[in-house]
């Protein structure tokens, strides 16, 4: 008998912390709970009859390459219909410029590793998405947090760390951004904002990951041009998925950027899953082709839209002049701010008993702060569940106030 | 931009397989014969059957599926799983992970640092050898014999480098890729002691057990630990639906010690959050409806004449030096050439007579090639393509063998 299996482990799996998300989340199981923890869409967004329709053609068609290994980088079919759409909103590339990941977890699980060291540095917004710090955070690197304000990532604070870090002769590997409606904080980049740090990781010769799963969920306002198309030295690599405009379970995402850069991530990718499955890559491919995902998005923005509407106007009649929320244009989240006094993480109990969940805010801080701040879902619960939830959460911060 | 500076350092030292690029010269050439594949017969897919659960998995509980799931797996897959398999296992003893690939990584990084030292068999599976050297593992190989791994040799690295820092060994004990050699349940009982007495894990890769052509089945060193020995805690095995059902769907399952499995599923989390869930759920379907026990007759009864074929041609053709040893089963052929014959070289004059094969090169761990081995896959083309795929080959090792520095004189 091993009397100690840890001890047996790698010292990367020993310090690995468990994910307060996860763990959080496994109390908000509880169907009587609404939640508003969780990253899902709605399921009514999930095309269904089109889907099973098209899985009838490939597999009266196409089974024979559907079913079998595919390529690392992906399925050309369904490369070159991305391509192409992202040609349509001024991207200059071509396919070698593209490839496919099993969604963007596993993309930012690759940037991680082709990029980072054991304490090198990287720059993340103050918040930022769960996901994307524990990836990096799993190949050792030392996070440098930004703050961000309502037009993204502190301009001047950044410049400030950037120049810091240069007089040490230190460079940063990369800038994590999530410019549209940003997880968790539902807060958009300004352009303004974004050709500015363009300059600055130009300058300092720094790269930018745009990790971008919720461009597409705009509800209003004017777009503004991602960092890819706004820069034109490949200083930019762009993430996307599928997860948010179709279905999570699907597990597809993608990178666009420099080839020699995405050459790397094939490898790495190799190593890790050998391919993301053929069979929902030629799905989504067809369901593309057909027109049947712009038709999707069009349906979900409107949900979502009239979800946050409903869930705004909630906010405002319950909750008490103190607390303050972000009003996203799109996406799925917005983040609330409570008095400076109060800790999220001890509301969370009392807010369970209550039956409403949400995600304590400290969850997206490299830096451990944001204990007054909590994420909020919108787009997975009713739009009646939605005020019940507010209306739940504003009695319980009532009572610590 | 100097994006070299920028990469990790593992990253500036990764390689790619080259595999590709090898297959990729040989395809489109009218006439051509490829034993280089690794992938199943496109023929055993069992599409008819898929594409109805897929669409009725989709119609029953697409609001379920076509969300995130749990990162170790649906709970419907790993039951069916373990009524299919009559596993006396738990839920949590069990991951369903995106490919054997995927789960073999899974179990790496739970258990490797850069630097500790991981045992393969020489040679063996390609992939897994890209994985391991991608994440700074340091690999030492243990030469094949007819019967499995040479434990001696085994024997002798523990003693050499200690147990500790040597943290799995990695086995493919049923028709391995790629040699089609299936390791002895002797082999199996005193590797699982092996393993037991020095602490180490055992990583057993299992995507060919049943794809059994000929002879009785082996225990696998999973249920040999857990019968003879009482205790599965040091083995990891990874079980794969690809060689069955169609690798394209990515599915396929881990059994370890439920500390492993958690940890395992914590990997799984950071690098794809979940499994693909409609491909999880049909493959469930599958199983429950009793489909898996005809469709693998069906695959066995389409490999078999083909494993039939190619020994028989072997025996026709080859010349007297080239030896093999008959699989039982699996997809694989291993050819041995004299050692002073590199079958590098030989890739060559074959592709000239339209054939191909891979290189044995291909699968030994960095600084540990040796060149006079290749492998054959013989379930991807027919028995008419076999034999005449065979004869080519053969002429192509006499061009080699009758070359003037080879020391062989065949065609004079
Ligand atoms: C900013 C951000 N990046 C990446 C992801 C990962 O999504 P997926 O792996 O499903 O593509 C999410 C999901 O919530 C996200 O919010
Ligand atoms: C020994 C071995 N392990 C693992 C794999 C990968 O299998 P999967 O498709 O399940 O990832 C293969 C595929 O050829 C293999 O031969």
């Amino acid at each position: 008998m091993v009397k100690d299996l840890e001890s047996l482990l790698s010292v990367n799996s020993r310090g690995m912390k468990k994910s307060q998300i996860r763990e959080l989340l496994k109390l908000t199981a509880d169907p009587s709970i609404i939640s508003f923890a969780g990253g899902l869409p709605a399921a009514d967004t999930f095309p269904v009859e089109e889907l099973t329709q098209i899985i009838n053609d490939v597999m009266s068609k196409e089974a024979h390459l559907a079913l079998q290994y595919g390529a690392t980088e992906g399925d050309t079919l369904l490369r070159t219909l991305l391509v192409e759409r992202y040609r349509k909103q001024g991207f200059n590339i071509s396919l070698e410029n593209l490839i496919i990941t099993t969604a963007s977890q596993q993309a930012l699980d690759l940037v991680g590793k082709i990029f980072i060291d054991r304490d090198d540095k990287i720059i993340v917004g103050l918040p930022s998405y769960l996901g994307g710090l524990s990836a990096f955070a799993n190949y050792g690197a030392e996070m440098i947090g930004i703050p961000l304000d309502e037009e993204g990532m502190d301009y001047t604070k950044l410049k400030h760390a950037l120049e810091d870090l240069n007089s040490k002769g230190e460079k940063p590997k990369f800038i994590y951004i999530i410019p549209d409606f940003q997880n968790p904080s539902g807060i958009t980049m300004s352009e303004k904002r974004r050709l500015d740090i363009l300059e600055l990781a130009k300058k300092y010769d720094v790269l930018i990951i745009e990790d971008s799963p919720y461009r597409e969920l705009r509800f209003e306002g004017t777009e503004v041009q991602t960092l890819y198309a706004l820069d034109n030295t490949e200083q930019v690599l762009t993430l996307g998925t599928f997860s948010k405009i179709f279905a999570p379970g699907f597990r597809i995402g993608w990178v666009i950027g420099n080839k020699e850069i995405l050459d790397k991530i094939v490898m790495a990718k190799q190593a890790t899953d050998l391919c993301t499955p053929p069979f929902t890559q030629r799905i989504v491919a067809r369901y593309i082709e057909k027109g049947y995902l712009d038709k999707n998005i069009e349906k979900i923005k409107i949900m979502y839209r009239e979800k946050r509407d409903v869930m705004l106007k909630a906010f405002e009649e319950y909750m008490p002049p103190q607390i303050k929320w972000t009003c996203p244009e799109g996406g799925l989240f917005l983040f609330l701010t409570l008095p400076d006094h109060l800790d999220t993480s001890e509301l969370f109990i009392e807010a369970i008993k209550e039956k409403v969940a949400y995600v304590v805010g400290t969850a997206f801080y490299c830096d451990g702060e944001g204990k007054n701040t909590m994420r909020i879902n919108f787009s997975y619960s009713s739009k009646k569940m939605n005020v019940e939830g507010v209306k739940r959460l504003a009695d319980v911060i009532k009572k610590y106030l | 931009m100097h994006w070299n500076k920028k990469y990790s350092q593992l990253t500036q030292k990764m390689k790619s397989s080259m595999i590709m690029d090898l297959i990729e010269k040989t395809q489109g050439i009218p006439g051509f014969i490829s034993f280089a594949g690794g992938s199943p017969s496109a023929e055993t897919f069992p599409k008819k059957h898929l594409g109805q659960l897929f669409k009725q998995v989709i119609e029953e509980k697409g609001d379920d599926i076509l969300q995130y799931g749990s990162s170790g797996g649906d709970k419907e897959l790993k039951q069916a799983i373990i009524k299919e398999e009559g596993l006396s296992v738990g839920l949590d003893e069990m991951q369903i992970c995106s490919g054997a690939a995927n789960g073999i990584y899974n179990a790496m990084r739970t258990l490797i640092d850069p630097g500790d030292i991981i045992i393969v068999e020489s040679p063996t599976f390609l992939g897994s050898l890209v994985t391991f050297e991608a994440a700074g593992a340091k690999i030492l190989p243990v030469a094949m014999q007819a019967d499995g791994m040479d434990l001696d040799q085994l024997n002798d690295l523990i003693r050499k480098h200690g147990s500790k820092k040597i943290k799995f060994i990695y086995t493919i004990p049923d028709f391995q890729n790629p040699t089609g050699l299936t390791m002895s349940l002797e082999k199996r009982e005193e590797l699982v002691e092996i393993a037991l007495k020095n602490e180490i894990f055992i990583l057993e890769d299992d995507p060919y057990s049943k794809l059994r052509l000929a002879g009785t089945p082996i225990d696998s060193i999973f249920e040999i630990a857990g019968k003879k020995y009482h205790s599965q805690m040091l083995v990891i095995a990874i079980r794969s639906f690809s060689k069955l059902l169609g690798p394209g769907l990515r599915i396929a399952y881990a059994l370890a010690d439920k500390k492993i499995i958690n940890y395992m599923d914590s990997w799984l989390q950071k690098v794809n959050n979940t499994t693909e869930r409609v491909s999880q759920q049909a493959v469930a379907a599958f199983l429950d409806k009793g489909l898996l026990s005809s469709h693998k007759m069906l695959i066995t009864e389409t490999y078999r004449p083909l494993l039939k074929q190619i020994i028989t041609s072997l025996q026709a053709h080859m010349p007297y030096d080239i030896k093999w040893v008959n699989p039982q089963g699996g997809m694989f052929l291993w050819l041995e050439l004299p050692e002073d014959l590199n079958t590098d070289e030989l890739f060559d004059k074959a592709v000239e007579q339209k054939v191909a094969f891979l290189p044995g090169s291909k699968f030994y761990p960095t600084g540990y090639e040796k060149h006079n081995g290749l492998r054959l896959n013989f379930t991807f083309p027919t028995k008419e393509q076999i034999d005449e795929g065979i004869k080519r080959l053969s002429k192509a090792v006499k061009i080699l063998m009758s070359s003037p520095n080879s020391g062989f004189h065949f065609l004079d």
